[in-house]
C-alpha cells in the first residue's frame, strides 16, 4: 500500500485521476498473467496504444510491469468495463482454471424459435438484471462459434460489485446450452435473465461439471466421436492398429481376449480423444443387503454414501482401465455414460434394475 | 481350457520356456523385454498371459512350460485375486520348485492395497519363493531377469544335478533349521 | 508463578521494541540475508565488510531482482512487527501480500535471524490466528536463542491457540539445530517437563526434553515426577531411557530395550525448504563451503547426511579471530559450560575438552567426524549409543530407496551413507544394532540389487547374539545369492563376520585379564555355538553354490579363503572349536582342476592338523577335564579327509584307501569295468589334474629330448626333483602339508595313513 499511494500522488502532479480500485484491479489482473503472455494480451485488449505498449519493458519482475501497466491506464484513464475486458481476455485463455456447470434452456411447447439478435440479448440481459440489482457489473464479448461471454461482478445493495469474484457465463446462440462459472448466491437472478435475453421459457442444470468448457462443449453438442451409437463395430481388421513390433520369442497367450477388450472398449468410448472431465460423483442411496440376521436390514432407512471418482482426465482414465488389466471389460454403464447422458452427478436410488440413475433437476 | 502341466510334454532342445501371468501387461513386456537382453547359452520362449486357464485352442502348439512367475502389484488387489483364481487351474507339480511370485510396488507402502502379509501366505501355502522388486527401475528389472533366467536354467534342467526339486526343498531348509 | 526466566526474555524484547534500533538492525540483516548468512551473530560491522566480500561473487542482475524481493521483505517485516491487536486474515488483502511475500522468501531463501524473530513474536502473540507464518520460519543462517526463549515466554502467556502451540513444538524440534546456543533453552527445562501434562503436546515435549536432557538435568525431582504419566507411551519411554541412562539409581522400572519408534517425525512440515535452502546456499559459494567442513567430503543434499553444515557458526573462529578469543576466555571463564563440537578441529582440543563435550541433537553428524568418533569410543557413555541408535534407525528406515520407491533418486546418496555407517561400524568395531535391525527389517523386501555392496557388508557387523535371528529372517538373502551370482561377495561378507566375531572375542579375553572390566555377557559355550552355527551355514551355502556353479573355481577360492580363518581358529583366536568343510567342499577342492585350489586345500589342511595337535597336547598337558575337548569326530573326519588326500596325492591309492562315506571309493570290479589303463596312477602329484601341467613342464626341462612325456619317469630320487621343483613353482601349501603330513622317512610305498593321523 505504501508503494500504491507514492503512485497515486505522481498521478495527481499529472492532473489525473483513476479509481483506486479500478488501478489495483489491473495491476493484480496484469500480476496473474504469465510474463510471456502480457504483450500478447494487453494487445487483444487494444486499450493501450501501440507506442504506450512499446514502452512497456517486459524483462523486469512482474511488479514492475504491472505498475507501469496500471500508470498507462491512468494516462488512458481506464474505467472499471476496460479492467473487466482485461479480465475477460485472461479468463478466456486461462477458462480450464474455473469449474463450468452446464445449464439447459427449454422452450415451451409449440414455441418458434426467434432469429438471434445480439444486440437485443445484451440490452435484455442487463436490464433483467438491473432491475433487480443495480449494483452490478455486467460486461460481453463475443468469440468465434457463436460463443457470448459473459461478466458479471456482483455487488448488492449497498455495496459496490466485487470485481475479486465474477460469475463467468458463456452462452451459444444458437443451442440452448449455457456454461457457468463460481455462481453462488444469485443463481435466480442469472436464470431469469438468461431465460428473458433469450426468449426461452425454463432452464435446469444438467448435472455436468467440469474445468475443460471445450470437452463440456463436445459433449453437449455431440462433437466427440463416438461409435456406440452405431450400433455394429466395424470388423476388427479395418481399424488401423499400428503393428506392434514384437520380438517372437514374446508369445501373448491371451491375443483373443486382448482383442475382445478392445473391441468392447471401442465400442463403449469410441475411437477418439475423450472429452476432459475431472469428475464423476454418484450418490447412492439403496437399501442395505446382507444377511437377514442383521439388524441394520429392520431399518426401511436407505444407505446413503457418495462415491467420487476423480482424476485430471477421467475418462480417458476409465477408458485406459480395462486394457491395462485393472478392471474387466466391459466397464459399468454407470461409469461410461457420462458423456452419452452428459451427465456426471448422480443419485442412485432403489429401483429394479442396476442402471437407474434417475435424472432429476437441481 | 486346461490345466496346465510340467511334465505333459517333451522338452525342445536346449530351449526354455517361461510364462508370465499377471494383469499389467506394460510390465510383462518390460519384463520379458529384459529377460531376453540378459545373456544366455539356451533358446527361450516367453508366454505372456492376463490369467490361467490359458485358451486351448493354442495348447497344441504351445511348448512345455517350465517355470510360471505369477505378478502381483501391491496397489492393486484385482492383480491379487486374478492370480489367486488362476492357482486353481494348475497342476499341482509346479508347485514342487516351478512357480515363483514377483511382487511389484512394495516401494509405495502407502498406496498398497494389498497386504504384506497375505502375499508371504500365498508364498508359503504353495511353496513358492517370493521375489520383491519394482520392475519401474532398469537396473531392477535387469536384475530380476536375472535371476529368473536362473530359475529357469535350473527348473528346465539345464544345470546338472540341480533339479527344481532340490531347489525349492534348499530353499525350504534354510528357512526350516 | 512465573519462573524467572520469563522476565528476561521480555527484556529482551523490550530492547529490540525501540522502533529505530529495530528497523536499523533489519537494515542491516535483511540486505545480508541474501548472502551467505553464517556471518550471523557477529558485529554490523564485520557484516558490512563480509558483505563487500561476499558480494562481488554476486552477479548484478541478481542483486538487483534480490534488492526488490528484499525491499517487499522488509516491508512485510515492518508491517508484522506493528502489529499489536487481533487481526483476521480474511479480507485483509495487506495482511494477506505481506504474508505470500514473506512465505516465498523464506521458502526459497530462508529468513534472517532478526526476521525470524519478529515473525516468530507475531506468530505466536495470538494476534494472528493463523498457523501460515509458522510453516515458513526457515532460517538461512542461524536462529537466536533469543527469539526462542521470548517466543517459549509468548508461549506462556497462553494467548495462542493449542494447535499453535503445538506446531511451535514441532518447529523447534525440527529447527533444534539452528539455535546458536542454547544455555537459556536449558534453564527452560523446567518449563518444559511441566508441559508434559498436556496430553496433545506430550509426544513433542518428550522429543524436545529428549534433546535437550544432559545429566545435570535429571534429577530427582523429574524423575518422580516423570512416573505420574507411566502411559508406556514410547515417547515417554524414550524420555525414561535416556534418563536412566544418566541415572539408573533414579528410574527403577524395566523398559523394553528395543522399540520401533520412539517420537513422530517432527520435521516433514520443514524438511524440503530447508534442502532447498541447503541446496541453494552450497550453490552460491562452494569455497565457504569448504571452509566450513574442513575436509573435501562431497557434499551430501540431505542435511542429516552431512550434518555439519547445519551446525551453526563453524566456521566464524577461523574468519573472525577476535570473537575465537572470546570464547576462549569464556571458557576458562567457566568450566561447567560445554563445548560446541563445532569447535572441534584437532585432536588435542578433543583431550582439552573431552570433560565437556556436548553432542548435537543429529547424531548423524558424529559418523563423518573421526574426532567425535574416537570420543564415542573411550567415553563408553550409552546415551550416546541411544541416541545413535534412533537417529539412525529413523534415518534408515526413511532413507531406504526399497521402502519407499520415492527414495530411489537419492540412491547414491543412500549408498553414501550406508558407506559411513559401515565404516564407522569398522572405526568402533562394533555393530549398531538399528542397523542390525534394519537389515532384519528390510532385508526380506529387498529386491537383491539396490546397494548391494553396501548390505553385504553391513551383515559382516551384525552381533553373535541375533546370528540366528539373522538366519530366520535371511531366506531371501540366500535366495538372492543363489539366484544372481551373488555368492562370491555373499561368502567375502560372511568371512569378515566370522572374522568380526572371532577379533571381538580375542579382546574379550584380554580384557576379561583385567579385573575391573565386568565379565563378557555372552558365555563362551553360547560364542562356540554361534561360531559353529555360521561356520556350518556357510559349509552349507558353500556345497550348494559349488553345485550351483559347476565348481567354478573362483567361487572355491572364496570358500576355501573362509576355511583358511575356520581352520585357525583354535590356535588364532583362542576359541576351542574346529569345524571340518562338508565333503562337498572338500572334494571339490581336492578333485579341482585348478593347482591354485589344491593348494589352498593342502594349506588348511596343513593348519587343521597344526591346530588339532596343539589341542590334544594342552589337553595332556593340562590334564583336567576340559570344559572344551574337540570331539572324536572331528578327528575321525580330519583322519578320513587327509587318508583321501594321501591316497590321491601320494600314495595312487585314492580309489582304494578313502574311507570317507562320501568319498571317491570305488570296488575294484567297478574299476576294471572301466577299463582304464593304468587306474592306479590317475591320481598322485604326478598325475592329478590340477598338477600334470607341472609334471609336463617339469619333464619338458628335465629331458628337452624325450617328447613322449613318458610320467613314470618321475620316480624315486626324481619323484624329490619333482616335489622341489612343485615348491619352487609356489604350491607352498602343498610343501607345508607333504612336509607336516606325510611321513617321508619312511619308504613312499609304506606311508601309512597312520602316520598322518594325529
Amino acid at each position: 500500500m505504501w508503494a500504491s499511494g507514492r503512485r497515486r500522488r505522481g498521478a495527481l502532479d499529472s492532473g489525473f485521476t483513476m479509481d483506486e480500485t479500478v488501478a489495483e484491479y489491473i495491476r493484480r489482473t496484469v500480476l496473474k498473467i504469465p510474463r510471456h503472455e502480457i504483450m500478447e494480451m494487453l494487445t487483444m485488449w487494444d486499450f493501450l496504444s501501440k507506442t504506450q505498449l512499446q514502452t512497456i519493458n517486459v524483462h523486469q519482475i512482474k511488479e514492475k510491469i504491472s505498475q507501469e501497466v496500471v500508470e498507462l491506464c491512468e494516462e488512458n484513464s481506464a474505467s472499471i468495463k476496460q479492467a473487466a475486458i482485461l479480465d475477460m481476455i485472461y479468463n478466456h485463455t486461462y477458462r480450464n482454471k474455473k469449474v463450468w456447470t452446464v445449464y439447459q434452456m427449454t422452450k415451451a411447447a409449440g414455441e418458434e424459435t426467434d432469429s438471434f439478435n445480439l444486440a437485443d440479448f445484451k440490452y435484455k440481459f442487463k436490464r433483467s438484471l438491473r432491475s433487480a440489482l443495480k449494483n452490478v457489473t455486467i460486461s460481453f464479448r463475443e468469440y468465434e462459434d457463436n460463443a457470448i461471454w459473459i461478466r458479471i461482478a456482483w455487488g448488492t445493495q449497498y455495496a459496490k460489485p466485487n470485481q475479486y469474484k465474477a460469475t463467468y457465463v458463456v452462452y451459444h446462440s444458437q443451442t440452448p446450452y449455457v456454461f457457468v462459472s463460481s455462481l453462488r448466491s444469485n443463481l435466480p437472478l442469472l436464470c431469469q435473465a438468461l431465460v428473458h435475453a433469450s426468449s426461452y421459457h425454463d432452464i435446469h442444470e444438467m448435472e455436468l461439471r467440469s474445468r475443460c468448457i471445450d470437452s463440456l462443449k463436445d459433449i453437449v453438442f455431440k462433437r466427440y466421436s463416438q461409435t456406440f451409437q452405431t450400433y455394429h463395430p466395424r470388423p476388427l481388421q479395418e481399424r488401423n492398429v499400428a503393428p506392434e513390433k514384437v520380438d517372437p520369442r514374446i508369445i501373448q497367450e491371451n491375443k483373443r481376449e486382448k482383442e475382445r477388450i478392445q473391441s468392447v472398449n471401442q465400442e463403449v468410448f469410441g475411437e477418439g480423444v475423450q472429452p476432459k472431465i475431472e469428475f464423476a460423483q454418484y450418490k447412492l442411496e439403496t437399501m442395505f443387503k446382507g444377511e437377514p440376521e442383521m439388524d441394520i436390514l429392520t431399518e426401511k432407512e436407505p444407505f446413503r454414501c457418495v462415491v467420487k471418482f476423480s482424476s485430471p482426465h477421467l475418462l480417458e482414465a476409465l477408458k485406459s482401465l480395462a486394457p491395462a488389466g485393472m478392471a474387466d471389460a466391459p466397464l459399468s454403464p454407470l461409469l461410461t455414460c457420462i458423456p452419452q447422458k452428459a451427465r456426471n452427478y448422480f443419485k442412485i436410488k432403489e429401483r429394479k434394475g442396476i442402471l437407474s440413475a434417475s435424472c432429476l433437476g437441481p | 481350457m486346461s490345466l496346465v502341466k510340467p511334465f505333459d510334454k517333451l522338452p525342445t532342445l536346449n530351449a526354455a520356456t517361461i510364462l508370465l501371468v499377471g494383469t499389467d501387461e506394460s510390465q510383462q513386456q518390460q519384463l520379458a523385454e529384459a529377460i531376453l537382453k540378459e545373456k544366455k547359452t539356451f533358446k527361450i520362449n516367453i508366454h505372456v498371459a492376463t490369467s490361467l486357464p490359458l485358451p486351448a485352442e493354442r495348447d497344441h502348439i504351445r511348448p512345455r512350460i517350465d517355470l510360471i512367475a505369477f505378478m502381483i502389484n501391491m496397489q492393486s488387489k484385482h492383480s491379487l485375486r486374478n492370480v489367486e483364481a488362476s492357482l486353481s487351474h494348475m497342476d499341482a507339480n509346479f508347485f514342487l520348485g516351478k512357480v515363483c511370485f514377483l511382487i511389484t510396488g512394495v516401494g509405495r507402502m502407502n498406496h498398497c492395497s494389498v497386504e504384506m502379509n497375505a502375499v508371504r501366505k500365498l508364498g508359503n501355502l504353495y511353496s513358492s519363493p517370493v521375489l520383491f522388486c519394482e520392475l519401474d527401475s532398469e537396473g531392477i528389472r535387469a536384475a530380476t531377469a536375472q535371476r529368473l533366467l536362473r530359475m529357469l536354467q535350473i527348473c528346465a534342467g539345464h544345470m546338472p544335478g540341480v533339479s527344481a526339486l532340490f531347489f525349492s526343498s534348499l530353499m525350504k531348509s534354510s528357512i526350516d533349521e | 508463578t512465573l519462573p524467572s526466566w520469563e522476565t528476561e526474555g521480555m527484556h529482551q524484547r523490550g530492547m529490540a521494541k525501540n522502533p529505530k534500533q529495530a528497523f536499523q538492525v533489519h537494515r542491516s540483516s535483511l540486505s545480508a540475508w541474501q548472502i551467505e548468512e553464517r556471518t550471523a551473530g557477529l558485529k554490523t560491522a564485520d557484516l558490512k565488510s563480509a558483505q563487500k566480500h561476499e558480494r562481488g561473487k554476486q552477479q548484478s542482475a541478481s542483486v538487483q531482482a534480490g534488492n526488490s524481493t528484499q525491499d517487499h521483505l522488509e516491508q512485510a517485516l515492518t508491517y508484522f512487527e506493528r502489529i499489536k491487536d487481533y487481526i483476521p486474515l480474511k479480507k485483509n488483502e495487506v495482511l494477506q501480500k505481506h504474508l505470500t511475500t514473506v512465505e516465498s522468501i523464506a521458502l526459497q531463501r530462508g529468513l534472517s535471524p532478526e526476521g525470524l524473530d519478529v515473525l516468530l513474536n507475531v506468530a505466536l502473540s495470538g494476534h494472528l490466528v493463523n498457523t501460515r507464518i509458522l510453516k515458513c520460519l526457515i532460517p538461512a543462517s542461524v536462529i537466536a536463542e533469543s527469539s526462542v526463549v521470548s517466543a517459549v515466554s509468548r508461549l506462556c502467556v497462553g494467548k495462542c491457540s493449542s494447535s499453535t502451540q503445538l506446531l511451535f513444538l514441532r518447529w523447534l524440534i525440527a529447527m533444534f539445530d539452528f539455535i546458536d546456543h542454547k544455555e537459556k533453552l536449558h534453564a527452560l527445562y523446567g518449563f518444559f517437563f511441566c508441559s508434559l501434562q498436556d496430553e496433545k503436546l506430550c509426544p513433542y515435549v518428550c522429543h524436545l526434553l529428549y534433546l535437550l536432557t544432559r545429566r545435570e538435568s535429571v534429577s530427582i525431582g523429574f524423575s518422580l515426577l516423570f512416573l505420574f504419566f507411566q502411559g508406556m507411551q514410547p515417547h515417554l519411554q524414550a524420555l525414561l531411557s535416556l534418563y536412566k541412562l544418566f541415572c539408573p539409581e533414579l528410574v527403577s522400572i524395566t523398559l523394553p530395550a528395543k522399540m520401533k519408534t520412539y517420537f513422530k517425525n517432527s520435521e516433514s512440515l520443514w524438511k524440503a525448504a530447508i534442502n532447498t535452502i541447503r541446496r541453494r546456499n552450497q550453490g552460491t559459494s562452494p569455497t565457504s563451503q569448504q571452509l566450513i567442513l574442513g575436509t573435501g567430503h562431497p557434499q551430501s543434499r540431505k542435511r542429516k547426511w552431512n550434518t555439519q553444515l547445519i551446525l551453526p557458526a563453524c566456521s566464524t573462529d577461523t574468519k573472525n579471530p577476535t570473537r575465537s578469543k572470546e570464547i576462549n576466555h569464556a571458557d576458562i571463564l567457566s568450566h561447567s559450560e560445554s563445548f560446541p563440537v563445532e569447535q572441534l578441529h584437532t585432536f588435542s582440543q578433543l583431550l582439552q575438552n573431552i570433560h565437556r563435550l556436548e553432542f548435537p541433537s543429529q547424531m548423524g553428524s558424529v559418523l563423518r567426524n573421526s574426532l567425535l568418533l574416537h570420543y564415542i569410543n573411550c567415553v563408553k557413555d550409552e546415551s550416546i549409543y541411544l541416541r545413535l541408535y534412533y537417529w539412525m534407525g529413523q534415518t534408515l528406515q526413511e532413507e531406504c530407496t526399497w521402502y519407499k520407491l520415492d527414495n530411489q533418486q537419492y540412491e547414491e546418496e543412500f549408498k553414501d551413507f550406508l558407506d559411513i555407517v559401515y565404516k564407522t561400524e569398522c572405526f568402533l568395531q562394533k555393530g549398531f544394532s538399528s542397523c542390525e535391525e534394519f537389515l532384519y527389517k528390510s532385508l526380506p523386501l529387498w529386491d537383491g540389487f539396490c546397494c548391494r555392496s553396501q548390505i553385504l557388508r553391513l551383515v559382516s557387523w551384525i552381533p553373535l547374539s541375533s546370528f540366528s535371528a539373522f538366519r530366520h529372517s535371511s531366506t531371501m538373502y540366500i535366495i538372492h545369492c543363489f539366484l544372481s551370482l551373488l555368492q562370491c561377495s555373499v561368502l567375502e561378507s560372511l568371512k569378515e563376520l566370522l572374522q568380526n566375531w572371532l577379533n571381538w572375542h580375542v579382546i574379550q579375553l584380554d580384557m576379561e585379564s583385567d579385573p575391573k572390566i565386568s565379565p563378557l555377557n555372552t558365555t563362551l559355550s553360547g560364542l562356540v555355538n554361534s561360531v559353529a552355527e555360521l561356520i556350518h551355514f556357510v559349509g552349507w551355502i558353500a556345497t550348494v553354490a559349488l553345485r550351483l556353479e559347476n565348481n567354478a573355481t573362483f567361487l572355491l577360492y572364496f570358500i576355501l579363503d573362509f576355511y583358511e580363518t575356520v581352520c585357525d581358529v583354535y590356535l588364532k583366536y583362542n576359541l576351542p572349536l574346529l569345524v571340518m568343510p562338508p565333503p562337498g567342499v572338500f572334494y571339490s577342492a581336492l578333485l579341482s582342476m585348478d593347482a591354485v585350489s589344491l593348494n589352498q586345500l593342502c594349506y588348511i589342511m596343513y593348519r587343521y592338523r597344526t591346530n588339532l595337535v596343539a589341542a590334544k597336547e594342552n589337553e595332556l598337558i593340562k590334564k583336567t577335564i576340559l570344559q572344551f575337548k574337540f570331539s572324536s569326530q572331528t578327528y575321525q573326519e580330519y583322519n578320513q579327509y587327509i587318508m583321501a588326500m594321501v591316497g590321491c596325492l601320494w600314495t595312487s591309492s585314492a580309489f582304494q584307501k578313502d574311507i570317507h562315506p562320501q568319498g571317491i571309493r570305488l570296488d575294484p570290479e567297478v574299476l576294471k569295468k572301466t577299463k582304464v589303463q593304468e587306474v592306479r596312477n590317475s591320481f598322485n602329484i604326478v598325475h592329478h589334474p590340477a598338477l600334470m601341467g607341472y609334471a609336463i613342464l617339469f619333464l619338458q626341462q628335465a629331458w628337452p629330448e624325450d617328447k613322449t612325456l613318458n610320467f613314470n619317469l618321475i620316480k624315486g630320487r626324481r619323484w624329490n626333483w619333482y616335489l622341489e621343483y612343485l615348491y619352487v613353482q609356489g604350491l607352498q601349501g602343498l610343501k607345508l602339508f607333504i612336509e607336516s603330513s606325510i611321513n617321508r622317512v619312511s619308504q613312499v610305498s609304506q606311508t601309512k595313513s597312520g602316520n598322518a593321523q594325529v
